[in-house]
Protein backbone atom coordinates (compact mmCIF):
# COMPACT_ATOMS: atom_id res chain seq x y z
CA UNK A 1 0.00 0.00 0.00
CA UNK A 2 1.43 3.37 -1.03
CA UNK A 3 0.52 7.08 -1.31
CA UNK A 4 -2.69 8.57 0.01
CA UNK A 5 -4.14 5.21 0.89
CA UNK A 6 -1.20 4.46 3.19
CA UNK A 7 -1.57 7.88 4.85
CA UNK A 8 -5.27 7.34 5.48
CA UNK A 9 -4.80 3.79 6.74
CA UNK A 10 -2.22 4.88 9.38
CA UNK A 11 -4.02 8.01 10.68
CA UNK A 12 -1.56 10.19 8.73
CA UNK A 13 -4.04 13.04 8.21
CA UNK A 14 -4.86 13.27 11.92
CA UNK A 15 -1.18 13.15 12.83
CA UNK A 16 -0.43 15.90 10.29
CA UNK A 17 -3.16 18.11 11.67
CA UNK A 18 -1.90 17.61 15.24
CA UNK A 19 1.68 18.34 14.11
CA UNK A 20 0.68 21.50 12.24
CA UNK A 21 -1.39 22.66 15.22
CA UNK A 22 1.51 22.14 17.63
CA UNK A 23 3.98 23.97 15.40
CA UNK A 24 1.68 26.92 14.74
CA UNK A 25 0.72 27.21 18.41
CA UNK A 26 4.40 27.28 19.29
CA UNK A 27 5.09 29.97 16.69
CA UNK A 28 2.17 32.08 17.86
CA UNK A 29 3.35 31.86 21.49
CA UNK A 30 6.89 32.70 20.42
CA UNK A 31 5.76 35.74 18.44
CA UNK A 32 3.61 36.94 21.35
CA UNK A 33 6.57 36.58 23.70
CA UNK A 34 8.83 38.55 21.37
CA UNK A 35 6.14 41.22 20.97
CA UNK A 36 6.14 41.77 24.75
CA UNK A 37 9.92 41.58 25.13
CA UNK A 38 10.33 45.38 24.91
CA UNK A 39 8.27 45.78 28.09
CA UNK A 40 10.52 43.42 30.02
CA UNK A 41 13.60 45.23 28.68
CA UNK A 42 12.09 48.62 29.62
CA UNK A 43 11.44 47.33 33.13
CA UNK A 44 15.00 46.02 33.37
CA UNK A 45 16.46 49.31 32.17
CA UNK A 46 14.34 51.25 34.68
CA UNK A 47 14.73 48.76 37.51
CA UNK A 48 15.87 51.53 39.89
CA UNK A 49 12.67 53.44 39.23
CA UNK A 50 10.63 50.26 39.71
CA UNK A 51 12.35 49.60 43.04
CA UNK A 52 11.79 53.21 44.06
CA UNK A 53 8.12 53.01 43.13
CA UNK A 54 7.80 49.82 45.10
CA UNK A 55 9.43 51.48 48.14
CA UNK A 56 7.15 54.47 47.75
CA UNK A 57 4.04 52.29 47.68
CA UNK A 58 5.24 50.27 50.66
CA UNK A 59 6.02 53.44 52.59
CA UNK A 60 2.62 54.89 51.70
CA UNK A 61 0.90 51.75 52.96
CA UNK A 62 2.98 51.80 56.12
CA UNK A 63 2.15 55.44 56.72
CA UNK A 64 -1.54 54.73 56.38
CA UNK A 65 -1.40 51.97 58.94
CA UNK A 66 1.14 53.33 61.42
CA UNK A 67 0.04 56.96 61.82
CA UNK A 68 -0.85 57.52 65.42
CA UNK A 69 0.00 60.82 67.08
CA UNK A 70 0.09 61.53 70.79
CA UNK A 71 -1.84 64.58 72.00
CA UNK A 72 1.42 66.48 72.24
CA UNK A 73 2.32 65.61 68.66
CA UNK A 74 -1.15 66.59 67.50
CA UNK A 75 -0.79 69.97 69.20
CA UNK A 76 2.59 70.41 67.57
CA UNK A 77 1.12 69.50 64.16
CA UNK A 78 -1.61 72.11 64.69
CA UNK A 79 1.03 74.74 65.47
CA UNK A 80 2.97 73.82 62.34
CA UNK A 81 -0.27 74.04 60.38
CA UNK A 82 -0.73 77.63 61.58
CA UNK A 83 2.80 78.46 60.48
CA UNK A 84 2.29 76.80 57.10
CA UNK A 85 -0.78 78.99 56.53
CA UNK A 86 1.50 82.02 56.50
CA UNK A 87 3.51 80.50 53.66
CA UNK A 88 2.71 79.65 50.04
CA UNK A 89 1.12 76.33 49.09
CA UNK A 90 4.53 75.12 48.01
CA UNK A 91 6.73 76.29 50.82
CA UNK A 92 10.38 76.22 51.79
CA UNK A 93 11.14 73.68 54.52
CA UNK A 94 14.10 75.61 55.98
CA UNK A 95 11.82 78.67 56.12
CA UNK A 96 9.18 76.70 58.02
CA UNK A 97 11.83 75.38 60.39
CA UNK A 98 13.11 78.90 60.97
CA UNK A 99 9.59 80.12 61.68
CA UNK A 100 9.07 77.25 64.14
CA UNK A 101 12.28 78.17 65.94
CA UNK A 102 11.36 81.86 66.08
CA UNK A 103 7.88 80.96 67.36
CA UNK A 104 9.43 79.00 70.20
CA UNK A 105 7.98 75.61 69.28
CA UNK A 106 9.56 72.85 71.34
CA UNK A 107 12.02 70.52 69.60
CA UNK A 108 11.08 71.86 66.15
CA UNK A 109 13.52 69.66 64.24
CA UNK A 110 12.17 66.32 65.41
CA UNK A 111 8.57 67.57 65.26
CA UNK A 112 9.19 68.52 61.65
CA UNK A 113 10.78 65.13 61.03
CA UNK A 114 7.64 63.50 62.43
CA UNK A 115 5.45 65.40 59.98
CA UNK A 116 7.76 64.40 57.13
CA UNK A 117 7.74 60.75 58.18
CA UNK A 118 3.96 60.61 58.31
CA UNK A 119 3.66 62.34 54.94
CA UNK A 120 1.72 65.34 56.23
CA UNK A 121 4.56 67.40 54.78
CA UNK A 122 5.56 66.08 51.38
CA UNK A 123 8.21 67.11 48.84
CA UNK A 124 6.88 68.52 45.58
CA UNK A 125 9.93 67.16 43.72
CA UNK A 126 10.96 70.71 42.91
CA UNK A 127 12.77 71.47 46.13
CA UNK A 128 9.74 72.82 47.96
CA UNK A 129 7.18 71.07 50.17
CA UNK A 130 3.39 70.85 50.46
CA UNK A 131 1.00 70.26 53.35
CA UNK A 132 -1.39 67.32 52.99
CA UNK A 133 -4.61 68.68 54.52
CA UNK A 134 -6.52 65.41 54.25
CA UNK A 135 -3.84 63.40 56.00
CA UNK A 136 -3.47 66.11 58.64
CA UNK A 137 -7.23 66.00 59.37
CA UNK A 138 -7.15 62.21 59.48
CA UNK A 139 -4.26 62.20 61.96
CA UNK A 140 -5.72 64.96 64.12
CA UNK A 141 -9.15 63.35 64.28
CA UNK A 142 -7.82 59.87 65.07
CA UNK A 143 -8.11 58.82 68.71
CA UNK B 1 36.50 57.57 58.15
CA UNK B 2 34.59 57.93 61.40
CA UNK B 3 31.15 57.02 62.60
CA UNK B 4 29.49 59.77 64.62
CA UNK B 5 26.29 60.11 66.55
CA UNK B 6 24.38 63.23 65.64
CA UNK B 7 21.85 65.16 67.66
CA UNK B 8 18.62 66.77 66.59
CA UNK B 9 19.28 70.30 65.32
CA UNK B 10 23.01 69.72 64.93
CA UNK B 11 24.57 71.63 62.06
CA UNK B 12 26.91 69.37 60.10
CA UNK B 13 27.85 71.74 57.30
CA UNK B 14 27.42 75.47 56.86
CA UNK B 15 27.16 77.08 53.45
CA UNK B 16 30.33 79.00 52.65
CA UNK B 17 32.51 77.13 55.14
CA UNK B 18 35.50 75.17 53.90
CA UNK B 19 34.32 71.69 52.95
CA UNK B 20 36.20 69.17 55.04
CA UNK B 21 34.06 66.03 55.11
CA UNK B 22 31.78 63.88 53.04
CA UNK B 23 28.80 62.47 54.97
CA UNK B 24 26.94 59.18 54.59
CA UNK B 25 23.72 58.74 56.51
CA UNK B 26 23.45 55.59 58.62
CA UNK B 27 20.31 56.48 60.53
CA UNK B 28 18.22 59.55 61.23
CA UNK B 29 17.05 62.35 59.00
CA UNK B 30 19.02 65.24 57.50
CA UNK B 31 17.88 68.46 55.89
CA UNK B 32 20.02 69.74 53.02
CA UNK B 33 19.28 73.39 52.31
CA UNK B 34 19.92 74.40 48.72
CA UNK B 35 19.62 77.70 46.88
CA UNK B 36 16.41 79.74 46.77
CA UNK B 37 14.75 78.16 49.81
CA UNK B 38 14.81 74.76 48.17
CA UNK B 39 15.85 71.72 50.13
CA UNK B 40 15.85 67.95 50.21
CA UNK B 41 15.41 65.55 53.09
CA UNK B 42 17.85 62.67 53.39
CA UNK B 43 16.33 59.78 55.30
CA UNK B 44 17.45 56.54 53.69
CA UNK B 45 20.56 54.81 55.02
CA UNK B 46 23.23 55.37 52.38
CA UNK B 47 21.99 58.83 51.41
CA UNK B 48 24.92 61.20 51.30
CA UNK B 49 25.90 64.85 51.29
CA UNK B 50 29.04 66.92 51.13
CA UNK B 51 30.40 66.04 47.72
CA UNK B 52 31.31 69.71 47.74
CA UNK B 53 34.74 68.56 48.92
CA UNK B 54 35.43 68.05 45.22
CA UNK B 55 34.05 71.38 44.13
CA UNK B 56 36.23 73.99 42.57
CA UNK B 57 35.89 76.45 45.45
CA UNK B 58 36.31 73.80 48.12
CA UNK B 59 33.45 75.19 50.18
CA UNK B 60 30.09 73.78 51.17
CA UNK B 61 27.35 75.08 48.88
CA UNK B 62 24.51 74.09 51.21
CA UNK B 63 23.63 73.89 54.90
CA UNK B 64 23.26 70.39 56.31
CA UNK B 65 21.24 70.03 59.50
CA UNK B 66 20.16 66.98 61.43
CA UNK B 67 16.41 66.80 62.02
CA UNK B 68 16.60 63.82 64.38
CA UNK B 69 19.16 62.01 66.45
CA UNK B 70 21.00 59.48 64.36
CA UNK B 71 24.33 58.30 63.04
CA UNK B 72 26.52 59.34 60.12
CA UNK B 73 29.80 58.25 58.63
CA UNK B 74 32.18 61.14 57.93
CA UNK B 75 34.96 60.78 55.40
CA UNK B 76 37.66 63.43 55.52
CA UNK B 77 38.80 65.34 52.45
CA UNK B 78 42.13 63.53 51.93
CA UNK B 79 40.68 60.07 52.65
CA UNK B 80 37.99 60.63 50.06
CA UNK B 81 40.51 61.78 47.49
CA UNK B 82 42.67 58.76 48.27
CA UNK B 83 39.70 56.53 47.66
CA UNK B 84 38.91 57.92 44.23
CA UNK B 85 42.54 58.21 43.21
CA UNK B 86 43.60 54.70 44.15
CA UNK B 87 40.52 52.70 43.41
CA UNK B 88 38.91 53.05 40.00
CA UNK B 89 36.06 50.77 40.99
CA UNK B 90 35.15 53.04 43.90
CA UNK B 91 35.41 56.01 41.59
CA UNK B 92 33.05 54.36 39.15
CA UNK B 93 30.60 53.47 41.92
CA UNK B 94 30.67 57.01 43.30
CA UNK B 95 29.98 58.37 39.82
CA UNK B 96 27.00 56.09 39.34
CA UNK B 97 25.57 56.78 42.80
CA UNK B 98 26.07 60.50 42.35
CA UNK B 99 24.29 60.50 38.98
CA UNK B 100 21.42 58.49 40.41
CA UNK B 101 21.29 60.75 43.47
CA UNK B 102 20.98 63.79 41.23
CA UNK B 103 18.27 62.32 39.03
CA UNK B 104 16.22 60.78 41.85
CA UNK B 105 16.61 63.18 44.76
CA UNK B 106 17.45 66.49 43.14
CA UNK B 107 15.84 66.36 39.70
CA UNK B 108 15.18 70.10 39.91
CA UNK B 109 18.82 71.05 40.11
CA UNK B 110 21.80 70.36 37.90
CA UNK B 111 24.46 72.38 39.65
CA UNK B 112 28.01 71.18 39.40
CA UNK B 113 27.01 67.80 38.03
CA UNK B 114 29.34 68.03 35.10
CA UNK B 115 32.06 69.43 37.31
CA UNK B 116 31.93 66.53 39.76
CA UNK B 117 31.61 63.93 37.06
CA UNK B 118 34.54 65.42 35.18
CA UNK B 119 36.64 65.11 38.29
CA UNK B 120 35.63 61.54 38.90
CA UNK B 121 36.01 60.61 35.26
CA UNK B 122 39.56 61.88 35.08
CA UNK B 123 41.73 58.82 34.76
CA UNK B 124 44.58 60.46 36.64
CA UNK B 125 44.18 63.21 39.18
CA UNK B 126 47.35 64.79 37.78
CA UNK B 127 45.69 65.76 34.54
CA UNK B 128 43.33 68.09 36.37
CA UNK B 129 43.74 71.80 35.98
CA UNK B 130 46.29 73.29 38.39
CA UNK B 131 43.62 75.45 39.98
CA UNK B 132 41.61 72.35 40.76
CA UNK B 133 44.59 70.47 42.12
CA UNK B 134 45.20 73.31 44.54
CA UNK B 135 41.68 72.92 45.78
CA UNK B 136 41.85 69.16 46.00
CA UNK B 137 45.23 69.15 47.67
CA UNK B 138 45.33 72.19 49.93
CA UNK B 139 48.63 73.15 51.44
Amino acid sequence: MYGLQAISANNGWAISVVGITIVFTGLVLLSLSIAQLHKILDMWENRHKVAKLKDKLLRKNNKETIISFTEEQKESARQFKILVRTLDDNFSLPRLLKLAEISGLGIPHSRLAGLLKTGIIKPDQKGLFTWDRNLFMKVISSS
Amino acid sequence: MTSDNIQEGECLAVKGDKSTSFFILVSGMLLLELEGGKSIVLEKPGDFAGLDILSQKGIYCANLTSLTNGEIISIKHNDFLGLIQNNSESKENIMQVWSRHLSENIPFINVLESEFINVLESEFINVLEPEFINVLEPE
